[in-house]
């Protein structure tokens, strides 16, 4: 590769990359998270595996030809940078209140992994540096065997549980409290076979901060066949103020064009100021594959705060057309329809939006 | 010859993910979707009172993850929780912040959270809507006054 192919290959990873997965085109695939992420359980930094898919079998446009070719690292695999930029304009709709409309920047990070003993020991590096101040989100070590086998890692990172939406304001992220916008620090364990993901996470909890202590203990595994896959998930948080459990069931499997993703997560939470409260959430996803580089995503899903209190459900329902026309570039415009109790206007609020996100 | 096409999979799947119910009927619970009596109902204009601004934001918007043992950054929003999470408490996030500084709404991270500056991260609500004007300058107003309970 020329060198400044090198180099503006460098500049558009810093400026797009794919933050992070969406776990449909894993289910339409049939590959693993680990299969085009660096990160085991996917999303974050892409693979060369996963650059090559997202250039050639997402877009519905080739590159041009000064950027074919680059796979996203540098030094023989020993870096690989990465980036994502993502800007949003949002007009929320609340009967009894005029409509607002708020655009800008939501998030642009900076991504790094280093090979310190190439297909043994890595770093891993997820910088947030806008909106706001520079936030480190992922900071870990990997210790594996090759091909990833078994692996661990320490520092601070997601934890496993579900599927790693890019939407975190999914009931299922919301209420479970795991998401990409939740970092945790501990130690995770995990082992990645044809038929199985599995992952043991000790960690701090993310809630047990100040004079809160304790310790939360997450497990999730996933088993893979050719129809689809299924998983389980489990989190227990030890903590002074109440003690949590989480457990969530998944699956994936596509029917024709559609690729269809499903969660039930069932919390039981121990800090609420009236005791226990246990709450419920789902998701139903399907994911149409217009034509290649078109995907048209519709998403129900239905949220119990309260599994005590009758009558206090929401619902939120969700119609996204994906639009990459080439490698670099998502476009995204969709509609999300909100539903409550009557007595709570925005509870039942309407939105629609339209995205930019930078890949690469 | 295939019985089922493409665009009748893709039909039964719109009528199978909305044909769910709504939200709930909201059948003896105040407007926070709490049993009617077990806190303060929010009915009525939002003062700037700490009571008020619990019962219009912190309970019906924030407590959505500012809750339970899991709260991002051990920031629980509920009834029992908030005043001492708040008030006079550094930021988890930028220590030099109070999250609500008494008598100084300006140099309080939960106003520069709402308003979304650039030195504290993302804007809360995450995501939106975010509040209105009207809404952040009474809780501008309860933090100039004193931030009493």
């Amino acid at each position: 590769m020329k060198s400044w192919r090198l180099w503006l290959g460098v500049v558009l990873t810093l400026l797009f990359s794919a933050a992070h997965a969406e776990p449909y085109l894993a289910i339409r695939t049939g590959l693993k998270c680990v299969a085009c992420h660096v990160n085991p359980t996917g999303g974050g930094l892409r693979n060369a595996v996963g650059n090559a898919f997202a250039q050639n079998s997402i877009p519905s446009n080739a590159l041009p030809e000064a950027l074919q070719g680059w796979n996203g690292s540098l030094f023989d695999d020993r870096l690989r940078l990465g980036g994502d930029l993502r800007t949003a304009t949002t007009r929320t709709s609340v009967s009894g209140q005029p409509t607002r409309s708020v655009g800008g920047t939501e998030q642009v990070r900076l991504y790094a992994d280093v090979q310190l003993v190439k297909d043994y020991l890595g770093a891993y590096l997820d910088q947030q540096v806008a909106p706001g101040k520079s936030e480190r989100q992922e900071a870990y070590v990997r210790l594996s065997t090759p091909g990833l086998g078994w692996y661990a890692k320490a520092g601070q990172f997601y934890l496993p549980f579900g599927w790693r939406l890019q939407d975190s304001l999914a009931f299922v992220r919301q209420l479970s409290g795991i998401n990409m916008t939740v970092p945790d620090k501990g130690f995770e364990l995990g082992h990645e076979s044809a038929d199985w993901s599995i992952q043991l996470v000790r960690s701090n909890g993310p809630g047990n901060k100040g004079g809160v202590t304790g310790h939360q203990t997450t497990a999730q595994a996933i088993w893979m066949q050719p129809w689809g896959r299924v998983g389980a998930a489990a989190a227990q948080v030890k903590s002074s103020i109440g003690d949590r459990q989480a457990w969530g069931l998944f699956a994936g499997t596509t029917t024709g064009p559609l690729a269809w993703l499903a969660e039930v997560d069932l919390v039981s939470d121990e800090g609420y100021p009236e005791g226990k409260r246990r709450q419920l959430a789902t998701l139903l996803e399907a994911n149409w594959l217009v034509q290649q580089g078109h995907n048209l995503k519709l998403t129900s899903e239905y949220l119990d705060p309260d599994r005590r209190v009758a009558h206090d459900n929401k619902v939120r329902y969700s119609l996204v057309y994906e639009y990459t026309p080439i490698a670099f570039v998502q476009l995204r415009a969709g509609t999300r329809k909100f539903g409550g109790i009557p007595q709570n206007a925005t509870d039942n609020r309407r939105q629609t939006f339209v995205e930019l996100h930078g890949m690469f | 010859m295939k019985i089922f096409k493409p665009w009748m999979v893709v039909a039964g799947a719109a009528v199978a993910l909305f044909a769910g119910c709504g939200g709930g009927s909201g059948s003896n619970l105040d407007s926070n979707g709490r049993p009617a009596g077990e806190g303060t109902d929010p009915n009525g204009p939002m003062t700037a009172s700490f009571a008020s601004i619990q019962s219009h934001v912190f309970t019906p918007i924030c407590t959505a993850c500012h809750a339970g043992a899991s709260a991002p950054r051990g920031l629980r929003l509920d009834s029992t929780n908030s005043f001492a999470l708040l008030v006079g408490v550094s930021s988890a996030e930028v220590s030099s912040l109070k999250r609500v500084a008494p008598g100084d709404a300006d140099n309080s991270y939960l106003i520069q959270k709402l308003e979304g500056h650039q030195s504290v991260g993302a804007r809360m609500p995450l995501g939106g809507p975010y509040l209105d004007a009207a809404t952040i300058a009474l809780i501008r107003q309860w933090i100039n006054n004193g931030a009493q309970p």
